[in-house]
């Protein structure tokens, strides 16, 4: 446990009180006591923060979900916080509606005067920029350790931040923020009528109505939620969002919308319109009604989302231009108020569903480095681009600080953009720390400086202690410097997702292997062992919460540096437990990918569909393919003359060395991907044969390691490579040192490196170097399958430009090709045809929001693709759609909030027509031949 | 190159070596020792290379791999060359050091004759089981065997026979825990099943007889894993524990034995807790009034598991059985750092009721915790016995007799924790004061009565009877008001009898409810000192943590004494 609860990059003593001098001794913090109302990984690493600036008095709210709701899913930060009374037990962290969201917060203060607390920390909670806890704790006398309620005000409405940021001239993207306020002027068109309501419904309007009727219906239209008078139906927002999405669609039929709800964040409270182009069929005035159609149905799942369906909930949304061959970064922000300064970017841009899955960190210093060593290496392309990046981050962060500047930032907020090309557009400001912000403080450290004494100074290596000092000592800490600590750092997320990443709840950790030095793994505490016996406790991802498991995090002197040290993470990382699927192999074969093309890939927020696509069609193709078998054919092709059988029976030798690590590759898609992109230098295609520039045996040898099946003493022997096959590998491996010694080459720097004529003093020893490099290399053939099958599937085509542009080929475009793609990587359970079954763990529901009516009834028709039911997994409401059509015979699952097991059975349907059998699994064998003939044209 | 080689996996331009060259110089004694070297290592390479690699071809692992996985440190082996080969004779015994812990250890050597038991290994085994119970240390069988080695004939038999007897000697006396690894047959399981516990791991089978018997026999084409799998063995509680792999098989033997005390005279392993005795469990406290509160009221199942987790030092327990009747919860845990076990009714699951399988999983468990020193808390439950064609058929009468059994014959501390519903038979036969409890505790919830609702009708006998007469009445006046009204005889029959049947469920459901409010409480059982007291759900750590310090400070651990008892 020592490197999980030491990592100096994350573990340090920060009592300032222990300073060296008074001037840092006056920045004590040990006199706040804060109250923690947040969960997530950042629950754990504040109480570490805290602990280490001193801080004993800290305390923590704990929800039902993470103590009664579920066996062996109670909350791991007890086992270290086991002072009952600073537990304080709630329902939920944050309400599930406003009027439990106020009841909350008065708990929450409550809770904080009662329990002697001074402070109160909400990590990046759903609360945390809840402009009315901030403004609640703020008049309870308490500190609040993040941005002040004028930022949260000023920034947290998207649509008020919208307005501010063209007040500060700063780049925002096309759209309509104010669609609430068209739909109530729909029927209230002027002021007069916009004054006859509010007479009519007693509403308290502060100050005169403006002139102006689109401002006049925003007053009006707060007063009313205020009052909790629903002004404007959910039914006619629907019709306005329809309307205006129609004339957005009109402007721009090429492009997409993006639907978001003011309050929305962290993923939750957006959806993306499909544009007029991707509809077949029809006029394009038809193609666009469809479009535009859409639009209600996902505005309706945005409001419950974000759970904005009472009267005094603001329905809000925002339709703006979805820039679609974006990348998305953010700024990270750090003020008090006076000055406000900007720590680097990060781009977050790899997402899915709308998740970020991988964080990297965007700073001057490293992107400089880059540009001075693409020039160095000729690489003008690439310099080119990535000049174009810096002068994008350098205009960002000066944005970024006038924003910050303008809302009155005291704490840490983040800014996020998108960038396409050469522009960027602001897109919202969290205010709040955000998962990722370790990646920031990795990089850059805050050093402050006296302002009367040049010599005293202190170093904050942590975003977290930073805000804690600044909720303490804001206004007397002085503007600090940036420091780099490392130039580069990256996190990926580990989530509890299945191959095809959609979320897969009820699994259980039973072990977790200790952390590298280097690696930061911020998870809850799971890894927190047993206080009194030091063993693993088992932990259930429940799904009561998002899929995230834990963030983890590496470093390097450059991006390249930090990449491999993750990818060695991943490769050592062994997470084991009980119907558990997590996305480890999904980032193990992605970091292969960047590796090989270029870290500095310029990768959408698109990238991730056809990604996924690319790698099911290599399981698609080798899936079925049984190397056991195949090496067993090619031995027997390889004749019965004696040396013919003696070469079939030194493959045989090969049997486990061989298949055990390609029959993991052909199973786990996302280990074959990454294999495929480590690999693709290593040889080259010769029209349909694969040629190895290297020594296969040694590639051999590469795989296992990259399998994390090299020999590794503290591992189970079943997990790592057989000692005989190790010894095998090991006598053909010095076999062929000593022969290039002997050669004088320079060892594995030539291939092939058996000459075709000996050398004088070879001579004798020819033939028998003959028959064992014949004998060594007997059904290594296998090894180019995986090629073959890349080169089959085209999977080398989606690729990096000289300009870190990223080419995706258009057979991986289609959206049902990335459907396709989830079907392959996370197949659902085969149905009998007269049932429906759950397509994954959750909760059940039969209707879109609690108002409308069940998709389907008893005796109702569905065909394929009609919705049938909505399945709430880790917060994520997925609508299931039909396969096949049918009629409901009958409904097994009783009530909506029904908790339902993957492959429980949901209807009993009459299905319209038995399934034909589909594509046949006679390829296999055909697809066996097709390889072996091509592995022996190869020679 | 010219012509076309012969290849080999022999490198010409390896070092020679000059090995032979030492051998000619050595003394006698040197050779003796070398001899003896040579021996030592015997049985780690008496499977040839070969067998080796079939056994990985198999994606199992040696035994020596295996232990490797149970222990870092390196085993002492015993006897290690038995046999007329010198080798071992398919079977490893050895101490290891498991954790800190001796552990004797016996592994099948599949590489050696298929680890079969010829005609001395029973002895062999017999031996080490001798040294376990004579040192009072646990016990850890590897299985990997194809069966007696027929060469040996009745040999073999006899070998087994042995072996069988020595482990049902050691019985009772030290715990053990039997992994079945790869395709064992006939007294290949039967052995292991007189453990304590058995692991099973997929890819693996054991059975009375392999599959080829079952298609000769009765024409039956089955695969092993129908046969004899994880699967299978799981659900009928052969297997106690079923993993992914063999790792995770020799791990779960290692988290088993930190809960297991050497033998029948010690008190298992205590772990002092940093999670403090009087840590109050408010969360119980919530769960009942969310679950209390769902529309099916007092009706609505939970996890029992819950609480469980709530009362253990930092919430962890390990569940034995965990997969198969889960209406039952066979659990253990630590409670201020002593080793409990928990036997607990699970509402969640078929409402808890107890059948044949929980009946038999409760009864082993109690019988295990007995021998061994275990203090047991009972968290009761349940509407009852599962009533039925299929469980009598089953024999429940048997299986509830033999979990009562075990009840009647606890030693250890013992605690009955009345949860909820605690009716009739089942509360009779579970842990209540005149089976041997030591405590009955009673949450605010507990509705303990000598009839479920069913019981209202001896309750309110007089007032029934009085409501079935006036529902007759009632039929017979609407039908005659019916047909006045023109509806035919059919109709007017029909409707009368479904609106008498409305009003007197209706009456009835008002019975019912004075039932569960007059009688389904703990009054009763708290004024006639069937219940000591009533615990606050807030309370329930501290005064089970208490309770259970103070009857060990006052127990004594030791080998259990007195008569045996028929049936078990």
């Amino acid at each position: 446990m020592s490197r999980y609860s030491t990592n100096p990059l994350v573990f340090e003593n920060r009592r300032r009180a222990q300073g060296a001098t008074d001037w840092e001794r006056s920045f004590a913090c040990e006199d706040v006591r804060p109250l923690l109302i947040c969960r997530g990984p950042v629950r754990k690493e504040a109480m570490d923060i805290f602990r280490q600036l001193g801080i004993e008095h800290y305390g923590i709210l704990l929800s039902e979900k993470d103590s009664i709701a579920f066996a062996r899913a109670l909350a791991p930060e007890l086992r270290e916080l086991t002072d009952q009374s600073r537990v304080h037990r709630v329902p939920d962290y944050s309400g599930i509606d406003q009027a439990e969201r106020a009841e909350r917060i008065a708990q929450i203060i409550e809770v904080a005067k009662a329990g002697g607390y001074n402070a109160i920390f909400a990590g990046y909670g759903f609360m945390a920029e809840e402009e009315a806890l901030v403004s609640a704790i703020e008049q309870a006398g308490l500190t609040f350790i993040g941005p002040c309620s004028r930022t949260v005000r000023d920034a947290g409405r998207k649509d008020v931040a919208k307005r501010t940021a063209l007040a500060c001239d700063i780049s925002v993207t096309p759209g309509v923020d104010n669609v609430c306020a068209l739909a109530l002027l729909r029927r209230h068109p002027t002021g007069e009528a916009l004054a006859a309501l509010v007479s009519e419904k007693n509403l308290r309007v502060d100050g005169a109505l403006a002139s102006e009727p689109a401002d006049a219906a925003e007053q009006v239209l707060d007063a009313s939620y205020r009052a909790g008078v629903e002004l404007v139906s959910v039914d006619e927002l629907c019709e306005e969002i329809q309307r205006q999405v129609t004339q957005l669609f009109e402007k721009y039929p090429d492009r997409r919308l993006r639907l978001k709800a003011i309050g929305g964040g962290g993923g939750k409270g957006q959806r993306l319109l499909e544009g007029p182009r991707s509809f077949q069929g029809g006029s394009p005035e038809a193609c666009l009604a469809q479009a535009a159609a859409q639009a209600p149905e996902k505005a309706r799942e945005i409001l419950s989302e974000v759970k904005a369906t009472g009267p005094s909930d603001n329905k809000n949304l925002l339709i703006e231009l979805n820039i679609d061959s974006n990348r998305h970064q953010e700024v990270q922000l750090l003020g008090n108020g006076d000055w406000c300064i900007a720590l680097g970017s990060r781009d977050c841009s790899l997402q899915m569903h709308e998740q970020k899955l991988l964080e990297i960190s965007v700073t001057e210093p490293s992107i400089q480095q880059a540009i001075e060593k693409a020039e160095a290496a000729g690489l003008a392309a690439r310099a080119g681009s990535l000049k174009e990046e810096l002068g994008i981050l350098q205009r960002m962060e000066a944005e970024a600080e006038r924003f910050g500047a303008a809302t009155g930032l005291d704490s840490v907020s983040t800014w996020e953009c998108i960038v396409d090309g050469t522009h960027h557009y602001f897109m919202e400001m969290n205010t709040r720390i955000q998962v990722e912000h370790r990646v920031t403080e990795l990089c850059y450290a805050l050093k402050f400086v006296n302002p009367d004494n040049a010599d005293e100074h202190f170093t904050v290596n942590s975003l977290i202690e930073a805000m804690v000092l600044l909720a303490r000592h804001g206004e007397r800490l002085p503007r600090p410097e940036r420091v780099t600590r490392n130039l580069d750092s990256i996190e990926m997320r580990l989530n509890a997702t299945n191959d095809a990443l959609a979320p897969h709840a009820g699994g259980t950790i039973l072990s977790w292997s200790a952390p590298l030095a280097g690696e930061i793994r911020d998870d809850q505490g799971i890894s927190v062992p047993n206080p009194d016996t030091g063993l693993f406790m088992p932990y259930t991802l429940a799904g009561a919460y998002d899929s995230n498991i834990a963030l983890m995090l590496t470093v390097g002197a450059s991006r390249r540096e930090a990449c491999e040290a993750l990818a060695e993470v991943m490769r050592r990382a062994r997470i084991r437990g009980r119907d558990l699927e997590t996305n480890l192999e999904f980032h193990y074969g992605l970091i292969h990918w960047l590796l090989s093309w270029d870290v500095r890939a310029r990768m959408g927020t698109r990238f991730v569909p056809p990604y996924l696509a690319a790698v099911a069609a290599l399981v698609e193709q080798g899936g079925r393919l049984d190397p056991q078998r195949m090496l067993l054919e090619l031995g027997n092709r390889y004749g019965d003359d004696e040396a013919g059988l003696a070469r079939k029976e030194t493959a045989l030798r090969k049997l486990t060395l061989l298949c055990r690590p390609l029959a993991r590759l052909l199973r786990h898609p996302h280990v074959f991907s990454g294999w495929l992109s480590l690999s693709r230098r290593w040889g080259a295609f010769d029209g349909d044969t694969w040629q190895w520039q290297r020594n296969p045996l040694a590639v051999l040898k590469d795989l296992y390691t990259y399998l994390s099946m090299d020999p590794q003493p503290d591992q189970p022997p079943a997990y790592v490579i057989w000692p005989e096959d190790q010894r095998l590998l090991e006598e053909g491996l010095s076999f062929y040192r000593q022969l290039d010694e002997r050669l004088g080459h320079e060892a594995g720097a030539t291939w092939p490196s058996v000459p075709a004529t000996p050398p004088a003093d070879l001579a004798d020893l020819w033939p028998q170097i003959g028959a064992a490099h014949a004998g060594f290399q007997s059904g290594l053939e296998l090894l180019a399958v995986p090629q073959l099958i890349a080169q089959r599937t085209g999977f080398y085509e989606l690729s990096v430009a000289d300009d870190l542009a990223v080419h995706i080929p258009d057979q991986l475009q289609p959206p049902a090709v990335h459907a396709a793609a989830r079907q392959i990587l996370a197949p659902p359970p085969t149905a009998s045809g007269d049932q429906v079954l759950a397509e994954s763990g959750g909760m059940f529901y039969s209707r879109q929001a609690p108002d409308l009516p069940p998709f389907v009834a008893v005796g109702d028709h569905f065909s394929p693709g009609d919705p049938l039911y909505v399945i709430e997994v880790m917060k994520m409401f997925n609508v299931v759609r039909a396969r096949y059509g049918g009629t409901v015979r009958k409904i097994l699952v009783a009530n909506d909030g029904t908790v339902v097991k993957k492959g429980q059975p949901i209807f009993e349907i009459e299905p319209d027509q038995a399934e034909d059998g589909g594509v046949g699994d006679d390829s296999g064998p055909d697809l066996m031949a097709e390889l072996l003939d091509q592995l022996a044209k190869a020679g | 190159m010219t012509g076309l080689p012969v290849p080999n996996l022999d490198n010409p331009l390896a070092p020679s070596s000059d090995a032979d060259s030492t051998e000619e110089s050595a003394s006698p004694y040197q050779r003796m020792v070398a001899d003896a070297l040579e021996l030592r290592k015997r049985p780690r390479t008496a499977g040839g290379e070969r067998n080796i690699a079939r056994q990985h071809q198999k994606n199992r692992m040696t035994v020596w791999e295996r232990i490797q996985v149970l222990s870092e440190k390196p085993p002492t082996v015993l006897f290690q060359n038995w046999g007329p080969n010198l080798d071992g004779a398919s079977l490893v015994t050895a101490i290891v050091d498991i954790d800190g812990r001796d552990v004797a250890l016996y592994a099948h050597d599949f590489t050696v004759r298929a680890g079969s038991m010829d005609a001395t290994n029973g002895r062999k085994l017999a031996r080490l089981y001798e040294l376990a119970g004579k040192r009072g240390i646990p016990l850890v069988g590897l299985n990997d065997s194809a069966g007696a080695y027929v060469p040996a004939g009745v040999g073999g038999l006899d070998g087994y026979a042995e072996a069988f007897t020595a482990l049902r000697k050691l019985s009772g006396v030290v715990p053990s825990i039997m992994c079945m690894f790869g395709f064992n047959a006939g007294g290949g399981s039967y052995l292991p099943r007189q453990g304590s516990f058995v692991i099973q791991p997929n890819e693996s089978f054991f059975g009375l007889t392999g599959v080829g018997v079952v298609k000769e026999v009765l024409g039956e084409d089955v695969t092993p894993d129908e046969l004899g799998g994880p699967q299978v063995h799981g659900a009928s509680g052969v297997a106690d524990f079923t993993t992914p792999d063999e790792v995770g098989a020799l791990r779960t033997v290692r988290r088993l034995l930190s809960y297991l005390p050497g033998n029948n005279a010690e008190a298992p392993p205590f772990r002092r807790t940093s999670d403090p005795i009087d840590r109050q469990t408010p969360e119980i406290d919530v769960l009942f009034q969310r679950t209390f509160s769902q529309p099916a009221g007092f009706n609505t199942p939970f996890d029992i598991r819950i609480i469980i987790q709530q009362i253990c030092d930092h919430g962890d327990f390990f569940e034995i059985q965990p997969t198969r009747a889960r209406n039952t919860v066979t659990a253990l845990g630590r409670l201020g750092g002593h080793v409990v076990g928990f036997v607990a009714n699970n509402s969640a699951e078929s409402t808890g009721f107890i059948d044949v399988d929980s009946a038999l999983k409760n009864a082993r468990f109690i019988r295990f915790c007995n021998l061994y020193n275990i203090p047991v808390i009972f968290m009761e439950d349940t509407p009852g016995f599962l009533p039925g064609t299929e469980q009598e058929q089953r024999g429940v009468v048997q299986a509830g007799r033999a979990m009562l059994d075990a009840i009647v014959d606890l030693r250890t501390p013992r605690i009955l924790l009345l949860v909820r519903n605690a009716y009739g038979g089942a509360y009779a036969s579970f842990n209540n004061y005149p089976t041997g409890a030591d405590y009955v505790f009673a949450l605010p919830c507990t509705r303990v009565a000598v009839m479920g609702p069913a019981g209202r009708e001896f309750v309110y006998k007089d007032q029934l009877r009085q409501l079935r007469q006036e529902k007759t009445r009632r039929q017979r006046e609407l039908f005659d008001k019916l047909k006045s009204t023109g509806q035919s005889e059919g109709e007017a029959s029909a409707e009368a009898r479904r609106l008498a049947d409305q009003w007197f469920t209706a009456e009835d459901n008002k019975l019912v409810q004075r039932y569960e409010e007059e009688l389904m409480n703990p009054r009763e059982g708290l004024s006639l000192g069937s219940i000591s007291q009533i615990v606050m759900p807030q309370e329930l750590r501290q005064l089970l943590g208490t309770t259970i310090d103070f009857c060990l400070r006052h127990y004594e651990p030791a080998p259990m004494s007195g008569v045996q008892r028929e049936f078990h």
